[in-house]
């Protein structure tokens, strides 16, 4: 993961250690989804120059090292289809699909995949212009964490940008910053260092996002690489089933020391879910699901699933229970909306449930989700009260091969 | 345009021509003028004031020094404005470093501030003389401008700016009341050099007072607020000559009634709202109140310049949302330095026995020491030609602006060394 801004002024040298100018700029490919650089511009003795990445050896933000000599570079016109990534983005207006003014571009972040640079994301937080003025230090105390803002690359219209102005396809409300997955995919890519950097400078809750969307191994590297308080935040912010599944594989005194760190209710969550054998029913579910009495109307159910929206796992099902937790019936989404406003719930709600036990083994639990095309599948103890759900996504998860989450990162092909 | 030349003669086809030469020049008419007229600010009537006051009319060639220059400097960036569209900070956001616009930002947010206090400083004055309790003219002229800027639409807010230039005329009509000594005002435009800290901080400060580094940005983004087309570029330049002259036209009248009255007297006003005072028993009581109405004025037009050209500029810089048609949610930023830049200016000058007078002085001083710095990337940038095309500078405009920002370099540098309390300069 780098920073435009960071390579910018660098110092590059030849196949055989000799200064060989300083780079200037950034020559990218823009056919695929991401920008793929295709070359570096050089200054070297006054004069531009231009390195085709085919003779880069190494590209850091200390430097860059060539695979040729200095003599053999040139400069050479850039084709229609290539672009001068600074000269053309940095510092440039920020425009919304409606020509409101966003910010300027304070950084562009590019990043390794393969052997080859890809251009991500935009960065358009102010913690991106003090870390440019060599003021980091002031932003961190500032605020305890300056957060990147990156907008996806996708959302730059680069058909309609121009000198004056970069414009974007989207209103300026609904800016998509880099979807977790994504940054998963991109993380994978990382060494152990930058994978820290990244997951400190997003928001809470979208490293967490990003850290369940990772495969399980690199979840474990990523929380060995982060200090304790971090990985506790990370965890806290994490759904508590992905979050004990990740506890689960982590040595015992380190386990210890991250939840006594989290907060009191999620530690508590999790514990309740660590305490279940990783691969039954009661180590794959989640207790965070929606809930409502059986005595109330379907009017009064909808506002009790709003302001339980937020916690829960899924609103498509909503679970009846009686005063003691038990599990009485069920009733999915749509039969609420279509349900008249004072009919109580108890008179529209599925009785025959299908459940499973804590001890239920990952085969019964998909299973049971696919014959009976369930979105999620409660779980409950032996005197039927409520203790988790396990949903649809998480059971495709038990079914598909590994070597399937192992997949080369979609976004870039 | 032919065929109604056919039909009612060449005559009528001329006198049509003409009125729309009129009417295109009246469409364009506003930044210029506007801009250099906002010069004439509360620091400068204190500081022609105290020139006149104090150097009678030997410094009369100093007007004839700063009227072209004043012309150069607007011109360069009026003739930016148009042939890019942009504003200045956005061409050294794109040109120069990250750095140096967050230098340039901070400098100019930092002497249009000041110069922003000065405006306060100059209403409170205005209201003593008017005998108006500071407290009540203060707080009323910043509400109100507060709601002349925020509220009224920028067409409107153009109108009242070109209307109340035409208050100007007070100078005028007070400096000819005076009865002016022609032939000692026309002695005065041989050059006559005096290295002292006193003459060399005035001298600055009128140059910092009428040339100053928000009238650069200023010009520039109403340019490209009026989107005047390139084919205007002439007549902009017209507009931006009548601007600078009729300036100038006013310092020198603030001159001459302060040499015919205050110098002959032997008495060297220390404030504008001493000047005015002093002119009392020559013409008479009418004579402060004309003062306090011009002073209330100036300070009432360039008070809603500034705080509208420091939002425009740092947001232009950092690329927020900005212009007077934004809600506060909208542009944020904006809005909030445009109320911040009226609010607090008002309630430090209400600070009981603040030195104002200081203030308004090293104010023009620090405009006078930042403007070289905003020169050299105005030229920079007025004579790149992949900015400018074919519109760069012509060599005898580069002449005269490099000679002036290297003139006002080594002033600077004179003027830190003779106020550092240095021994072996005694």
């Amino acid at each position: 993961m780098f920073y435009l801004s960071r390579l910018l002024g660098q110092p590059v040298r030849d196949v055989s250690s000799q200064p060989a100018g300083t780079l200037q700029d950034l020559v990218v490919l823009c056919s695929g989804t991401y920008p793929r650089v295709t070359a570096l511009v050089l200054k070297r003795r006054g004069r531009r120059a231009l390195a085709d990445w085919s003779s880069v050896a190494s590209i850091e933000e200390s430097g860059c090292i060539l695979a040729v000599p200095g003599a053999e570079l040139h400069d050479r016109e850039i084709t229609d289809e290539e672009l001068l990534l600074s000269e053309r983005f940095l510092d440039k207006q920020l425009v919304d699909r409606d020509g409101r003014k966003v910010i300027r571009v304070n950084d562009i972040q590019l990043s390794r995949t393969g052997d080859d640079l890809y251009v991500v994301g935009v960065d358009i937080s102010s913690g991106a212009l003090l870390r440019r003025l060599g003021l980091a230090k002031v932003g961190e105390r500032l605020t305890k964490r300056p957060r990147a803002r990156l907008i996806d690359w996708r959302t730059i219209d680069i058909s309609e940008s121009d000198d004056a102005s970069v414009r974007l396809t989207v209103p300026r409300g609904d800016l998509s910053l880099l979807h977790p997955a994504d940054i998963a995919d991109v993380v994978h890519e990382l060494t152990p260092e930058e994978r820290a950097a990244v997951l400190e400078a997003l928001e809470d809750e979208v490293a967490a996002d990003a850290m369940e969307e990772m495969h399980p191994s690199f979840q474990t590297a990523v929380l060995t690489d982060l200090p304790d308080d971090e990985a506790a935040n990370l965890l806290s912010n994490m759904a508590p089933d992905d979050a004990a599944d990740l506890l689960a594989d982590l040595p015992d005194d380190r386990r210890e020391a991250l939840l006594a760190l989290m907060k009191e209710e999620d530690a508590e969550d999790v514990e309740e879910l660590l305490a279940y054998p990783e691969h039954s029913a009661g180590g794959i579910m989640t207790p965070d699901f929606a809930t409502v009495p059986p005595g109330v109307t379907a009017e009064e159910a909808l506002e009790l699933l709003r302001t339980q929206s937020e916690d829960v796992e899924t609103i498509y099902y909503i679970y009846v229970l009686d005063k003691a937790g038990h599990l009485r019936g069920a009733f999915s989404l749509r039969d609420l909306i279509t349900a008249p406003s004072r009919r109580k719930v108890r008179e529209f709600m599925t009785t025959d449930l299908v459940a499973v036990r804590t001890d239920g083994g990952e085969e019964e639990i998909t299973e049971l989700i696919a014959k009976y095309n369930l979105l999620a599948l409660p779980v409950v103890d032996d005197d039927d009260k409520l203790l988790g759900i396990i949903t649809v996504d998480d059971a495709i998860d038990l079914v598909l091969p590994l070597a399937w989450k192992k997949r080369l990162p979609r976004i870039f092909h | 345009m032919k065929l109604s030349a056919a039909k009612h003669g060449v005559g009528a086809a001329v006198r049509r021509l003409g009125r729309s030469r009129l009417v295109l020049f009246l469409a364009v008419m506003g930044p210029g003028i506007i801009a250099a007229n906002a010069g004439n600010d509360a620091g400068g009537v204190t500081t022609w004031s105290i020139i006149g006051s104090r150097y009678g009319y030997s410094l009369t060639w100093l007007l004839i020094v700063i009227t072209p220059m004043l012309f150069v400097a607007q011109e360069m960036n009026a003739r930016i404005g148009i042939v890019t569209g942009k504003g200045l900070a956005a061409l050294i956001r794109e040109r120069f470093s990250l750095k140096v616009t967050a230098f340039a930002m901070l400098a100019t947010m930092i002497a249009n501030f000041g110069t922003t206090l000065s405006e306060f400083a100059g209403v409170a004055a205005a209201s003593q003389l008017l005998h108006v309790p500071t407290w009540v003219g203060v707080p009323a002229v910043a509400v109100g401008l507060w709601f002349l800027v925020t509220k009224g639409s920028y067409r409107k807010v153009e109108r009242v700016f070109l209307a109340l230039s035409l208050i100007y005329g007070t100078y005028i009509v007070s400096g000819l009341m005076a009865g002016p000594d022609w032939t000692a005002a026309a002695q005065g435009v041989v050059p006559s050099l005096e290295i002292t800290e006193t003459w060399l901080i005035v001298v600055m400060a009128a140059i910092g007072t009428t040339i100053t580094p928000w009238g650069q940005f200023f010009i520039q983004a109403a340019v490209v607020d009026k989107r005047i087309s390139i084919h205007d570029l002439t007549l902009n330049r017209r507009e931006v000559m009548i601007g600078a002259f009729l300036t100038t036209l006013v310092d020198f009248f603030i001159v001459v009634a302060c040499a015919e009255t205050l110098f002959r007297k032997g008495i060297v006003v220390e404030t504008a709202a001493e000047a005015a005072q002093a002119l009392e028993p020559l013409l008479g009581a009418g004579a402060k109140y004309l003062f306090a109405v011009g002073l209330l004025n100036v300070c009432i037009l360039a008070g809603a310049i500034l705080p509208l050209a420091t939002a425009y500029v740092v947001c232009e810089a950092f690329g927020f949302e900005a212009g007077l048609d934004h809600s506060f949610s909208e542009a944020p930023v904006f809005n909030g330095i445009l109320t911040g830049f009226i609010i607090l200016p008002a309630v430090i000058t209400l600070i009981p026995s603040l030195p104002l007078v200081d203030i308004i002085v090293l104010t023009q001083t620090v405009n006078g020491v930042l403007l070289p710095v905003i020169l050299i990337f105005v030229l920079k940038i007025v004579n790149s030609p992949d900015v400018m095309g074919e519109h760069v500078n012509t060599r005898l405009f580069n002449v005269a602006a490099w000679t002036f920002a290297i003139a006002l370099i080594a002033l600077s540098v004179v003027l830190v060394v003779t106020s550092l309390p240095l021994p072996f300069l005694d």
